[in-house]
């Protein structure tokens, strides 16, 4: 665990809506695991004042990159910078997927959710990537998958590319289709789409990990201000998580408030 | 050049220098120790821990704000007897003093708690948290009258030979004389302040931005307010006082020493920056040496009035 000044190399566009970042940082490739995450403080003013968490998108030699959607101030700023631009990033924090070794992987990610799983797709082996985004513009382009691009599904809501509807449907679909014990599930997106990620996987008694996204202060399990429900109450999600054993969690914490 | 004395001393305590973090935001026990060596703190002081296990409040729990945030977690806490059983064990090895803050529902509870405190080596000192904003309904409530505050004190005060730290807010309304009884029955320093109430909407969702609606605002945004009120206090009041209140950096742990304070901590700045304390403490020694300035007592409270003011004292 880094807290380090690092200069951007690159930032640039891979669809209308989403961008990929990248910086050196030595110490901080040899350790990050897939699902772990890196707390950003993107500038020395106060505004904005804490810091923002993205998960790791690729490794490439000395080279972390990350995958964002501009959504506000933080992620707005980081859309701005240009290579040399310095800012302080902060990890490996958290927890990371557990890999599995007799089943079949189906992954699921809803828009830049996609990120932490095309991090465990470069490491590990993998039936099916299912992707899920609101329209086109936003869409993770086939041209960055590492390996195969094959097995890449996409669903998004208006149907401009692959099925209309949600990733989940594609996701119940494959379980309907054959014996779902086969499968193992990594999923990572918005908590609607986790919810019915874990109830389907319950409902056909599939096993898998969901990496959640919940907005976070600290980052290192002091603040408490990212708390998620599970069988044994609530834990923060930067420490304990942010993956977690869909068995661990309860359907109700992944409620939306 | 002369070594600076960085030390302070409050009650028969003496800390090895001034800057410590503020309660619930250094973790409990080992969150920040890849980034800090805690024994360079002038002390450690724990999370709010409460006699029973306390669940806290549903998400949302915090809330950005200009240069702050908004926090309701309601004093989530495992309770008193994990922490001696499972925290103190960690914490006793941390070579600083260790600072315990507690909240209890009234003066029996306290006691309760204090009791169990008191027979713990490592806890140097025992902090009152008598100023969550955070607590609704039954239970632990904000403290808000003055006597009531005054038997709290005065019954942990009978209870413990341990130092004996006051932690308030100006949420409470008659802050001053609130102040001014905490002293009087018996609390050798006090922790100003504690966060400020504040509230935040989302106006596309029409819902507050957290789920208990209101939470306690802290971060740069209030450090004039703590400042204020530190500087108010140390001239109504012959007391020790651990200034706190969006500290981020050496500047502004210098201002709080200024107007009076013994010792300062840094809170909501430590999830922005691990090492904030550390740079605190270092910032401090080297102005100290740019000023030509020897040790805390020689700083502290050294604030240059007005003759205009001084007059009407
Ligand atoms: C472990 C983790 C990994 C993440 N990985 C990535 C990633 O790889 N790529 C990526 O683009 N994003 C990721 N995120 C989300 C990212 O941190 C937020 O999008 C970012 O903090 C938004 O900052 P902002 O200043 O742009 O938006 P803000 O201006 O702070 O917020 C914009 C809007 O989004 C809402 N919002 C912000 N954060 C969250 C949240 N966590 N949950 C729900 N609503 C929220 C706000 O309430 C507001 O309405 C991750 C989050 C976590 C916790
Ligand atoms: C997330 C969070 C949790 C806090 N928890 C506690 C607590 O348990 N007990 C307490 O006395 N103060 C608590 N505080 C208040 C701080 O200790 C401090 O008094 C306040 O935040 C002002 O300082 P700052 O602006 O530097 O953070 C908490 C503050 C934050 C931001």
């Amino acid at each position: 665990m880094y807290d380090i000044r690092v200069t951007v190399k690159q930032n640039k566009r891979v669809s209308d809506g989403l961008w990929v970042l990248s910086y050196h940082a030595p110490k901080t490739v040899k350790k990050i695991l897939p699902g772990q995450f890196l707390q950003f403080r993107l500038t020395s003013s106060t505004d904005p004042f804490l810091r923002r968490p993205f998960s790791a998108y690729k490794i490439k030699g000395d080279v972390i990159e990350v995958l964002y959607e501009p959504v506000g101030v933080g992620t707005r700023l980081m859309s701005q910078m240009k290579p040399g631009d310095e800012f302080c990033s902060l990890g490996p924090l958290g927890n990371s997927f557990t890999p599995v070794k007799k089943k079949k992987v189906l992954m699921v990610g809803g828009g830049v959710g996609a990120a932490p799983l095309v991090f465990m797709a470069e490491r590990h082996v993998y039936d099916k990537m299912l992707l899920g985004f609101r329209n086109k513009s936003v869409v993770l382009p086939k041209s960055e998958a590492p390996g195969s691009k094959s097995n890449w599904i996409y669903a998004t809501n208006d149907g401009s590319v692959g099925h209309k509807g949600f990733v989940t449907e594609l996701l119940e679909g494959i379980l309907k289709e054959g014996d779902p014990k086969q499968y193992f599930i990594y999923s990572c997106g918005p908590k609607p789409m986790l919810y019915e990620v874990a109830r389907i996987a319950r409902k056909y008694k599939v096993d898998g990990e969901l990496s959640l996204e919940e907005r976070m202060g600290c980052g290192v399990g002091a603040c408490l201000g990212c708390v998620v429900e599970t069988q044994d109450g609530y834990v923060a999600s930067c420490k304990s998580g942010p993956v977690f054993s869909i068995k661990d969690l309860t359907l109700e914490g992944l409620k939306s408030e | 050049m002369s070594k600076i004395n960085l030390s302070v001393k409050i009650g028969k305590v003496a800390f090895k220098n001034p800057v410590t973090v503020a309660s619930g935001t250094f973790g409990n026990t080992n969150e920040y120790e890849p980034y800090v060596d805690f024994s360079r703190l002038g002390a450690f002081v724990t999370k709010t821990i409460t006699l029973k296990k306390r669940v806290g409040n549903p998400m949302p729990r915090i809330a950005e704000t200009p240069s702050g945030m908004l926090n309701a977690i309601g004093l989530e806490n495992k309770g008193l007897e994990d922490y001696v059983e499972n925290k103190i064990p960690y914490l006793a090895k941390i070579k600083t003093h260790l600072i315990t803050s507690i909240a209890a529902s009234g003066p029996e509870e306290f006691v309760k708690m204090v009791k169990v405190l008191d027979k713990q080596k490592v806890v140097t000192a025992i902090e009152l948290n008598l100023s969550c904003p955070n607590i609704r309904g039954k239970g632990i409530q904000f403290a808000k009258h003055a006597e009531e505050v005054g038997r709290i004190v005065k019954s942990v005060r009978d209870n413990t030979s341990k130092l004996l730290i006051t932690k308030l807010s100006p949420e409470m309304g008659n802050f001053f004389e609130i102040a001014e009884i905490t002293v009087k029955s018996g609390t050798q320093a006090l922790s100003l302040i504690n966060t400020i109430k504040g509230m935040a909407i989302d106006v596309y969702k029409r819902k507050p931005r957290i789920s208990n609606v209101t939470g306690g605002l802290s971060g740069p945004a209030i450090r004039p307010i703590a400042l204020r009120y530190v500087y108010e206090v140390k001239r109504m009041l012959d007391i020790p006082v651990i200034g706190m209140g969006g500290i981020a950096n050496w500047q502004d742990a210098a201002e709080f020493i200024i107007a009076g304070a013994h010792m300062v901590a840094t809170g909501t700045v430590n999830f922005v920056t691990p090492r904030a304390s550390m740079d605190v403490l270092e910032g401090l020694e080297d102005y100290m040496k740019r000023t030509r300035v020897h040790s805390m007592d020689e700083l502290r409270g050294s604030l240059k009035l007005p003759e205009h003011i001084l007059k009407y004292e």
